[in-house]
């Protein structure tokens, strides 16, 4: 009974020690953050529902002269260079928008992009931020002065410029509604590599999967100040759960990044985090099969061995 | 000495090499007492695990490239997924390493308990603090090689230590870096200390861990004075059951190979489903000299001592002290326990105290090394490594009393 005291007794403070170095020390260092908002309740409703034959004619109107949409055989206007060399950034191919991205964020889009990328969530972020700051002030001079460094911060940030495609403000609600229309009724499905390559490969590579980004490092760090890191390894590197809330609003995760939210769709999220996990674990299936076989392995031989020792100590006790 | 002609292999290599008679030597008499509970089983444990790191380390190194420009994709690309099953040597050397360190920690807190460092068993207590010391030279310059961002700023961070040294510091931080800041140079010094130069001094230093022990004998778990010789002829002589002491082969080894075996039931699980603790996601990313993560640690082994150097929050030099005290003074055990009766804390009321203090105080350091250092944690820490210190300075003093106290 002595041992099996001893054995409880390390157990217990092995597992103390582990529980505060693992899952307690990362509740502290990453604290708890809400779950992906996919309803994007900070953007505008349109209560109006598209005509998808309206809509190819607003395309060709309004969106033809920088995208193209090779699902329905419309052709880039010009080569990669000159599209590059024209705007900072290759406008992307559309055939898989209707597919990948949430409607409701595709028509505020349209409307407004840097908003709806950058602009509203930014702002949402350094409101909380302000009112955490605010109840925390011990003077009101305090809170006017956190006040007026807000203001400076959303003022100097919707100052910068941070999408080239313009705003379609002008365009009426039934009319955008009519764009988002066509494009779902010519979209081209998407396996996980293509929503990846798609949705993010613009500005990221994922080196272990073949997949490069569609930029030269020159422009990509001009236009976004800084070099998107590859996408090999970061199932690894952040884990599932983050990736979904960094995807689905990188504000909300690293208040001020270059990274737009790009209003994925719930199921286009997930095509996207099953590649990155296809790519950077790839040996999870192999991995969890053998693990069962080897611990099978390793119970049997403990019960032999146990045999083992009764039979070796009947002679010396 | 003339040979005659041999009637099989067996009797062939004994006439030249005395095998029957190193078998004994090393086996079938090599005596231990009877009179122990599993953690003396811990010793085994520990070079199994070291030969599991040994083995899984020699087919990483086949494809392993110490270079800053394809390190991290020779490991998580190459080893990780092209080669057959280079994944499962890579999971079973990051937990090797991590888990070698909690059996290291139970080996040297069973030692200290039981007061298995004194009384002739000096060398035994230091040769096994010098393989702790080599360990964590060997684990530190290993965490370097995946060249992620935890291998480039932990090695930056300690490497900056030495920089505190009076008159030679700033000098030794570049002799030791083979740079300026931690580069090339840095990671490929760094590999040939792990796969060569310390590898073979922890060899070496096995050896004299495990000859140590062949003059002072294995410690019980009473402390109880064995007389081996008169024992052993009790065993020789067939009175098995009445003798005080066991042969490692077969009868202490059986006990040992069963601990082993459940031993190693909760390490492949580790290996298989529950690796996250020794390899860290930040090192996924790739090292990155312009990008410093927002939290930098050590591995888990090394928390408490960094606690004790980072809980004097308010002076560099005094923490560096601190730091500097609590890697040596556990070589000091066998004298600054000033009590020579070799006894279990359970048989030593002040001591018994002190120990488990001691475990508390260590886990708390170990806790609070990984959180960061900010607010109330600072000072938390600071009283954890203050109690660090304070254990050891009243350390001789309550043995002392012991002693007195302990004739009656």
């Amino acid at each position: 009974m002595r041992e099996l005291k001893i054995l409880i007794v390390l157990i217990a403070f092995t597992a103390v020690t582990y529980w505060g170095i693992e899952p307690y020390a990362h509740h502290v260092m990453h604290p708890h953050t809400e779950a992906p908002d996919y309803a994007f309740s900070d953007l505008e409703e349109f209560h109006v529902v598209g005509d998808a034959k309206a809509g190819k004619e607003l395309f060709a109107m309004n969106c033809q002269a920088c995208h193209s949409l090779s699902s329905d055989d419309i052709l880039p206007p010009m080569g990669h260079a000159d599209l590059v060399a024209a705007y900072g950034v290759y406008p992307p191919d559309l055939s898989t928008a209707g597919d990948l991205y949430d409607t409701k964020f595709l028509a505020n889009f349209i409307k407004n992009p840097a908003n709806t990328a950058f602009d509203s969530i930014f702002k949402k972020h350094k409101e909380e931020e302000l009112a955490k700051a605010k109840a925390l002030a011990k003077s009101d001079e305090e809170v006017a002065k956190l006040q007026h460094s807000f203001e400076k911060t959303i003022e100097g940030y919707l100052a910068k410029t941070k999408i080239s495609m313009p705003g379609f403000d002008y365009l009426s609600d039934q009319e955008i509604a009519n764009i988002i229309a066509y494009m779902k009724a010519v979209k081209k499905e998407t396996t996980p590599r293509e929503a990846t390559a798609q949705a993010c490969g613009r500005c990221h590579s994922v080196n272990y999967g073949d997949l490069t980004e569609n930029s030269s490092r020159d422009q990509l760090v001009g236009y976004l100040g800084s070099f998107p890191p590859d996408l090999s390894q970061m199932i690894k590197s952040k884990g599932d759960e983050y990736l979904h809330k960094f995807i689905n609003d990188p504000q909300k995760q690293l208040l001020g990044t270059a990274m737009p939210r790009v209003g994925l769709t719930e199921d286009a999220e997930k095509k996207i985090v099953q590649y990155l996990e296809e790519v950077g674990d790839a040996k999870k299936d192999e991995r969890n099969t053998l693990g069962v076989y080897v611990l099978i392995f390793m119970v049997i031989m403990a019960v032999f061995a146990y045999f083992f020792k009764v039979n070796v100590f009947k002679e010396v006790h | 000495m003339e040979i005659k002609k041999s009637a099989n292999v067996g009797e062939w290599l004994d006439q030249r090499l005395g095998t029957t008679m190193l078998a004994k030597v090393l086996m079938t008499e090599y005596w231990i007492p009877k009179n122990i509970n599993f953690l003396w089983a811990f010793g085994v444990v520990l070079m199994t695990l070291f030969a599991l790191l040994v083995i899984s380390g020699m087919f990483l190194l086949m494809y392993y490239k110490p270079d800053t420009a394809l390190a991290f994709n020779s490991v998580n690309y190459t080893i990780m997924q092209e080669v057959a099953y280079g994944w499962l040597f890579r999971h079973i050397h990051a937990v090797a390493a991590s888990v070698v360190f909690l059996v290291i920690y139970i080996h040297m807190l069973t030692g200290i308990y039981y007061g298995s460092y004194k009384s002739g068993r000096e060398m035994i207590w230091i040769s096994g603090m010098l393989l702790f010391v080599t360990f964590s030279a060997e684990g530190f310059s290993g965490y370097m090689l995946p060249w992620g961002q935890m291998s480039y700023w932990a090695a930056q961070v300690i490497t900056n230590l030495f920089g505190a040294i009076p008159f030679i510091g700033p000098d030794l931080v570049i002799w030791i870096r083979g740079d300026y800041v931690v580069s090339d140079a840095t990671l490929t010094r760094f590999f040939a200390l792990h796969v060569f130069i310390l590898p073979l001094i922890i060899m070496g230093i096995i050896g004299l861990h495990f000859y140590s022990l062949r003059i002072p004998h294995v410690n019980n778990q009473e402390g109880e004075e064995v007389d081996f010789e008169a024992e052993a002829r009790k065993y020789k002589a067939g009175e098995k059951k009445k003798a005080k002491v066991i042969p490692f082969w077969p009868v202490f080894l059986s006990k040992d190979i069963f601990v082993l075996s459940v031993f190693l039931v909760f390490f492949f699980y580790l290996v298989f489903f529950h690796y996250g603790f020794a390899m860290d996601p930040i090192n996924f990313i790739p090292a990155d000299s312009m990008k410093t993560p927002p939290h930098i640690y050590p591995e888990w082994y090394f928390l408490w001592s960094y606690e004790v150097l980072r809980g004097f929050f308010f002076s560099a030099d005094l923490g560096l002290i601190a730091f500097g005290i609590a890697n040596v003074i556990f070589f000091l055990m066998p004298w600054l326990d000033r009590d020579p009766a070799v006894k279990p804390a359970a048989k030593r009321p002040y001591f018994f105290i002190w120990f488990w203090v001691l475990i508390v105080d260590l886990i708390g350091l170990t806790i609070w090394g990984k959180l960061p250092p900010t607010g109330v944690n600072a000072y938390i820490g600071f009283v954890f490594s203050i109690l660090f210190l304070a254990l050891f300075i009243i350390l001789p003093m309550i043995s002392k009393a012991e002693r007195n106290g302990g004739a009656k």
